[in-house]
């Protein structure tokens, strides 16, 4: 390649991106930034959810355009009312975002949202995921972080069967947080709290999900550990804090 | 019948659904069809919350359209009074829009869920389970107006809706559409045919259910007292309701904890207070301990005493679940779903129960409970 040639893909190139970028300000700018934001209700307008929400759902877009369209929706939900007109198509289009992009940022962010809202179709798709069912948006620990967030999903067995099979520590720092719902694991959440062999943040997660379900179990077991100079001080440096703000009935 | 799904025969779901796809249209089967719409039914079990919800409305959805809209009545009446989720919302809708005779008050209801259901509106789909929400598709929002368009009176409150909605803009464009069109079929008045008036808010019906094969089940208040269900019954007539903790629908548990003090509270004005029970029994043992449930009731002003209690059963909640015939069913970790449920029960341990799922005042539950 002669150097007009490779000054002229570089040229390309870097108008391509500056293309991107012209989208990605567009919603930048009408993003609302404290106080000082001038004309705050032109930038919050329904004509440009109404645009942002093409843009988040459109897979032929830039993935950098389609998050900042959601990061400019998610901010319009702060509205309340005014923003409820879009709420139903705000969320097609973070279930469409959630399973099209291949932007994995972008996938995580509009999970990210859904699981807060508890939405069934990314529960499934989440769940579809960990059980090989589908394809996995997200890695396993991510997927039951997200899907820890409902006290009322059932993925309780889900996280057993992954604490018996599964030797990422991620993965099972998550699946002791599910845990933390399901008072029949008591035993099974004192027993990774107390086990030496286990990952440091899988006691810790334990820990915290214990003390929730049963403080006087929590308390027994800190008080035994605390006193182990054989145990490791990321453990103890937990319990203790845990013990000190422990307040009982 | 739409999407089947990948289920092994056998298990409850695919049960269900092969009953709701039988092909005859009158297979004299309703009674088996109905027991789908119970909150215990087994086919919710072990499921999420939204996930049970999502199943029922589409069962509901599919009873509806295979004629038995007047029958479920009760059931869609009790999803617009107290459901906060948008699939439950619409479900009733259909049952609505395709009854042939509707209640008085449903306009007023569905107005009511509609209020509740546009700050959580989104794409429903009834057709198929598991949902695959078309983007294109009608919103929960739509399926209410659409409701509200078949009752008798909905053209009043679609009328005061859409003055509402122009003036705060918060109703979509198509929505909007959606209203005008309606108001237009409506015309100068509401749809026809009025049905009859609705049962009584806190009417009471006997059962055949009692107390006495409970009597030696172990509760525990919310103090770590324990006494079994026959030392705290039984000397005195009793209001009892049933809660857990981890309710997340402000009109069910939150609000019967809080009316059950009042219902307390009136009987002291009343100087009666020493002469009833009230007390209230969580569905979920295992986590609601002594002292979740003094948190509970302390956040809602419960007025704790002697005879006005929160428990749970030291041990398994089943046996009470099963002699009270209770429509309560569970996820994995937690409820799942339940009805309200209140009762009155006399010194005998036999019980009425009260206002069979629907919203009730403590005035009036106060004088019931007086009169026992």
């Amino acid at each position: 390649m002669n150097v007009k040639e490779y000054r002229r893909q570089v040229e390309a190139e870097l108008s391509a991106k500056a293309a991107s970028n012209a989208r990605v300000s567009d919603f930048s700018a009408k993003v609302v930034v404290g106080a000082d934001a001038p004309d705050i209700r032109a930038a919050v307008s329904g004509e440009n959810w109404d645009e942002a929400i093409k843009q988040l759902a459109d897979p032929k877009l830039d993935e950098q355009a389609r998050l900042v369209a959601l990061q400019f929706l998610q901010a319009g939900t702060f509205l309340g009312a005014r923003f409820a007109p879009y709420r139903a198509k705000y969320l097609a289009a973070l279930r469409t975002a959630a399973t099209s992009a291949d932007d994995a940022e972008l996938r995580h962010s509009a999970l990210d949202i859904l699981a807060n809202l508890k939405d069934d179709f990314a529960r499934q798709k989440l769940m579809d995921g960990l059980q090989g069912a589908g394809t996995a948006l997200v890695s396993p620990a991510v997927a039951l972080g997200l899907l820890a967030r409902d006290d009322h999903g059932s993925i309780s067995t889900l996280a057993r069967d992954l604490l018996k099979s599964s030797t990422d520590v991620h993965t099972r720092e998550q699946a002791a947080r599910v845990l933390g719902s399901d008072p029949s694991a008591r035993d099974l959440l004192s027993e990774l709290m107390t086990d030496k062999t286990e990952f440091s943040a899988v006691r810790r997660a334990s820990a915290v999900a214990l003390r929730n379900l049963d403080p006087g179990t929590f308390e027994t077991n800190a008080r035994s550990i605390l006193a182990d100079h054989g145990d490791f001080g990321e453990i103890k440096a937990t319990v203790k804090g845990a013990t000190d703000r422990l307040t009982r009935p | 019948m739409g999407r089947d799904l990948k289920q092994s025969s056998g298990d409850p779901l695919s049960a269900a659904l092969a009953l709701l796809a039988s092909s005859e249209a009158h297979c004299g089967c309703d009674g088996s069809l109905l027991a789908l719409l119970r909150e215990d039914a087994p086919l919710y079990g072990g499921r999420g919350a939204v996930e049970a919800e999502r199943l029922r409305a589409f069962v509901m959805a599919r009873l509806a359209a295979r004629g038995l809209a007047d029958t479920l009545m009760p059931f869609a009446l009790q999803e617009l009074e107290t459901s906060i989720d948008p699939y439950g919302i619409a479900a009733a809708a259909r049952v609505i829009r395709r009854a042939s005779a509707v209640p008085q008050e449903t306009a007023s209801l569905l107005g009511k869920a509609l209020d509740r259901v546009r700050q959580i509106d989104e794409i429903v789909d009834l057709e198929n389970y598991p949902a695959t929400p078309d983007p294109a598709g009608r919103t929960a929002v739509a399926e209410t107006i659409e409701a509200l368009a078949a009752c008798p009176n909905g053209g009043s409150e679609l009328r005061s809706l859409s003055r509402d909605a122009r003036a705060g803009g918060y109703l979509s464009s198509d929505v909007m559409a959606l209203v005008d069109k309606a108001l237009g079929r409506i015309g100068g008045g509401g749809a026809c045919c009025a049905g009859p008036a609705a049962l009584p808010i806190s009417a009471t019906h006997a059962t055949a259910r009692t107390l006495a094969g409970v009597r030696d089940v172990l509760l525990e208040n919310q103090d770590g007292v324990r006494m079994t269900v026959g030392d705290l019954f039984g000397a005195r007539p009793a209001l009892v309701a049933f809660f857990y903790t981890r309710c997340m629908n402000p009109d069910k548990c939150s609000r019967t904890i809080s009316q059950l003090g009042r219902v307390f509270d009136e009987l002291g004005r009343r100087r009666r207070a020493n002469d009833v029970l009230v007390a209230a029994i969580s569905y979920d043992p295992a986590y609601d301990d002594p002292g979740r449930l003094r948190r509970y009731g302390d956040d809602r002003k419960f007025p704790f005493a002697g005879f006005c209690q929160l428990l749970r059963t030291v041990e398994a909640f089943d046996p009470i679940r099963t002699a009270l015939q209770l429509e309560v069913g569970y996820g994995q970790n937690t409820v799942n779903r339940h009805r309200l449920e209140l009762m009155l029960v006399d010194r005998q341990g036999k019980i009425d129960e009260i206002a069979a799922g629907r919203p009730w005042d403590e005035t009036t539950v106060a004088d019931m409970l007086l009169a026992v």
